[in-house]
């Protein structure tokens, strides 16, 4: 059991002490109190490894400081302390200790003593004495059936049974292979009489002086056949290096009559000079474009200036535009000059009239003369008044039309220069045209001058490499003439090689024949003498040996079929104990009877009723977590040796009445005085809230809410502090005994 | 050592114990030998000469393999040596006592 937790630099504590009671220990507190931190501190000091967090890093509370956790526990008469840290300097105090003595030091000599101790292995604390928070999840995602069958294997010794299983199905083998093998001895000495009967006519009386002659006929026969072989080998190098001279030559004259053709030499001087006569005619045409493009450039800039010239001056260098302009001009001035005086002589009818209208005579009553200054008479006036009114709509006709002409004669003289203008235009423009026609044309023409020079330097290197490769034949042939002789009579002496190769072949397969023929007289002969020697064992013995081989078989197989259904037996006998405790446990919490338990696929368990099996999965959110609660308690009694469980918010899902049925069934399950389970909680329930605010402290924070929603009775009184993790520690007992209710299966 | 003092610590094994597994497993095998047809005349001779007390053997010899080394290699010689004691090798003069019986 449980009885001391110690740690410093732990999660929620800088150093905390925590001593527990025999029995159900339940710590009750607030949101971020510490309580998780005490069973992840009992984790991890028994396996070492992180469980809740990521990264045992994350433990440590002042990062950089050491962190250290101790845990003291019981089996048996013997008290242990394990202590484990996290930073450099306390890894070196990573210890187990029992009644004062180390058993172990280091992370894992420690990991490895305390699986000793306790008989699980850390997977199997990690996943089943340990019930993590939001377990109830986990467990329907994915059952911990690698945990316990690890464990099982363990436990049972089912690793050594396995291994038993492999040695007897390996004997089995061994057996029945040397079984078979003595079949086929048996077989053969039906036949060795026979055998026998057969070598005493062939070979006589004197078997082994006919041996030594073979023996002998044999090694002389290898040396005539070694012989033989070498003068093959020889012949056969050289029909090869004749035919491979043969073939060169034959090479040699389809290059050379592929290359035949003029002198090698001359060609090469034509082609040169072909080569030399296409670069002038390119660069001439290279040339001829420089200029033209040079013209082009020319042509656009007087381009330009004309495009920006106004027409009017024109006529400085056109002369018919002159004249054109300086008629214009003149007949302009005759105009203006008549503009003038018309509008001379209107002005001074204008004053006449306006005189006539509105200037009488100083203190005179009637208008006088403008010029002789005497009264006018009345009709006078109203008679010049009526000559300047026709003179006036005279002259100003008369400018109108004078105007008129003149715009008429400045219009004609623009339009001449407008015309002009279009004309040198089109002209400027038919020329650009025609220079860049001409240069479109002259880079055509260069373009294939340039291919027609690419194409001569071709043939200028064709010639070259024709010269070459035409010496260099030579020098082949008169190379391969020089190793080989003469060549009129290679074809003789490829044909007199040849035949001495054949004739040498057959001597050969002869020499090979005779030497099987032999070696094969040589092996029945020893055979032979073998049953010879052979000759007089009983052949009962070998009956006997198969009967015995035979038995030996089928208690070898007897053996390894018996191992292969123990281990399956005992699995499944040791799963199905354990699930039927916890089916009785499923009975008393729910009322439920008969109850059966059974694992399906992937090891998800399913609950049987007499009417119906509900998966895990279909029992509600409270049946689920209390299943899984019992289901941790009875798997870690019956596969470990059920020092402690370790719960987290295992009442999280569960109503008041429930909650209180299955502490009582935790309760129960224990041996008298020993720490076997821990949980930790908030306390919810009815009841809860005004409780705390009569303890003067805010709703849903300790722990006396959730004891008296339980309806447990504490031991120590209400009143007492229970700020310090030693007053979370609730100890209690039952006020009534849990009801059974019953539940339709 | 270790697992053995593992195996026995733990509460379930009294209640599972896989040398009365295999017993029975052996029994049932034997039992299923003898219903079996045989194959080969040696086949039904050794059928008819397996008896109760070759079962007793077999059972003997796991209960000592279970608390033998781990190693196939040793497990295998072990398990030829009971065969050999189950069935001995036969002797040339046992023979020659026959012949003359």
């Amino acid at each position: 059991m449980l009885t001391r937790i110690s740690v410093r630099n732990w999660r929620a504590f800088d150093t905390a002490d925590l001593a527990l009671r025999p029995g159900l220990n339940v710590l009750l507190g607030p949101n971020g109190a510490g309580k998780t931190s005490w069973l992840e501190a009992v984790a991890f000091a028994l396996t070492g490894a992180p469980v809740v967090l990521p990264n045992a890093r994350l433990f440590a509370r002042a990062a950089g400081q050491p962190v250290q956790v101790r845990v003291e526990f019981q089996l048996g008469e013997r008290t242990y302390g394990v202590t484990r840290g996290l930073t450099a300097q306390a890894r070196g105090q990573v210890a187990l200790e029992c009644g004062g003595r180390r058993l172990a030091e280091g992370a894992e000599a420690v990991t490895a003593a305390i699986e000793r101790e306790l008989g699980v292995p850390p997977e199997f604390l990690l996943r089943v004495l340990y019930m993590p928070e939001g377990d109830v999840y986990r467990f329907l995602e994915k059952p911990p059936l690698a945990a316990i069958d690890a464990h099982l294997q363990r436990v049972f010794g089912l690793e050594q049974i396995a291994q038993i299983h492999v040695a007897a199905t390996r004997v089995r083998q061994e057996v029945k292979r040397e079984r078979d093998s003595l079949a086929s001895l048996a077989e053969q000495a039906l036949q060795r009489a026979q055998v026998l009967a057969e070598g005493r006519a062939r070979w006589g009386d004197d078997p082994f002086t006919q041996q030594a002659e073979l023996r002998k006929a044999r090694e002389r026969l290898k040396a005539e056949l070694e012989a033989a072989s070498a003068r093959r080998r020889e012949l056969q190098e050289q029909a090869h290096r004749l035919q491979q001279t043969a073939q060169a030559l034959e090479r040699l004259a389809r290059e050379e009559a592929a290359l035949a053709g003029d002198d090698p030499d001359e060609a090469v001087q034509r082609a040169r000079q072909q080569v030399v006569e296409r670069e002038q005619a390119e660069q001439q045409l290279a040339q001829q474009l420089a200029d033209l493009r040079a013209a082009q450039r020319l042509l656009a800039d007087e381009g330009t200036k004309l495009r920006r010239r106004a027409p009017l001056d024109l006529a400085a260098d056109d002369p018919e535009l002159r004249a054109q302009r300086d008629a214009a001009e003149t007949v302009l001035r005759e105009i203006d000059a008549a503009l003038a005086r018309a509008s001379a002589e209107l002005q001074g009818v204008r004053d006449s009239s306006a005189f006539l209208t509105t200037q009488p005579p100083d203190g005179a009553t009637e208008p006088v003369c403008p010029v002789c200054r005497q009264a006018l008479p009345e009709p006078l006036r109203q008679r010049i008044l009526a000559e300047n009114a026709a003179r006036e709509r005279q002259l100003r006709e008369e400018i109108a039309r004078l105007r008129a002409r003149r715009v008429a004669a400045r219009t004609g003289l623009e339009r001449a220069a407008a015309a002009l203008h279009e004309r040198l235009l089109a002209a400027q423009d038919a020329r650009e045209r025609q220079t860049a026609d001409a240069i479109v044309a002259l880079e055509s023409q260069q373009h294939a001058a340039s291919q027609a020079r690419n194409e001569a330097e071709r043939q200028y290197r064709a010639a070259l490499e024709r010269r070459r490769r035409l010496g260099e034949l030579a020098a082949q042939r008169a190379e391969l003439l020089a190793a080989s002789g003469d060549s009129a009579d290679l074809p003789a002496r490829t044909a007199a090689v040849r035949q001495a190769l054949g004739e040498a072949q057959q001597e050969e397969a002869r020499r090979t024949q005779e030497l099987r023929q032999v070696q094969e007289q040589l092996a029945t002969l020893d055979g032979y003498l073998q049953l010879l020697a052979m000759e007089g064992q009983p052949p009962q013995l070998l009956e006997r040996r198969r009967l015995v081989l035979a038995r030996r078989e089928l208690l070898a197989e007897l053996f390894a079929a018996a191992v292969q259904a123990t281990i399956d037996r005992v699995r499944a006998g040791a799963l199905a104990a354990a699930y039927d405790e916890v089916a009785r446990a499923w009975e008393r919490f729910s009322g439920w009877a008969p109850v059966r338990l059974e694992a399906g696929a992937k090891g998800k368990l399913a609950v049987h009723t007499a009417a119906r099996a509900l998966e895990l999965a279909q029992l509600s959110g409270g049946e689920r977590a209390a299943f899984l609660v019992l289901l941790h308690a009875h798997l870690g009694r019956h596969f470990g040796r059920g020092g402690f469980l370790l719960l987290d918010e295992p009442l999280e899902h569960l109503d008041a009445d429930s909650g209180q049925r299955l502490l009582e069934l935790l309760r129960a399950r224990l041996p008298r005085r020993r720490a076997d389970a821990g949980g930790v909680g908030h306390g919810r329930g009815r009841g809860g809230a005004s409780r705390a605010r009569r303890h003067g402290r805010a709703p849903g924070a300790p722990a006396l809410a959730g004891r008296a929603a339980l309806g447990l009775t504490p031991h120590a009184p209400c009143a007492r502090e229970i700020d310090t993790p030693a007053g979370w520690l609730l100890d209690f007992q039952p006020e009534v005994e849990a009801p059974q209710t019953g539940k339709p299966g | 050592m270790e697992m053995q003092s593992v195996r026995h610590r733990a509460p379930a094994v009294d209640a599972v114990r896989p040398v009365s597994v295999f017993r029975a497993a052996l029994l049932a095998a034997a039992t299923e030998q003898r219903k079996s047809r045989a194959r080969s005349p040696e086949r039904v001779a050794a059928v008819s000469r397996l008896c109760d007390a070759d079962l007793g053997m077999l059972v003997s010899e796991f209960e000592a393999l279970l608390a033998e080394s781990a190693e196939v290699s040793r497990l295998v010689e072990r398990l030829h040596a009971a065969l050999a004691r189950l069935a001995p090798e036969p002797r040339a003069e046992e023979e020659a006592d026959v012949d003359a019986d």
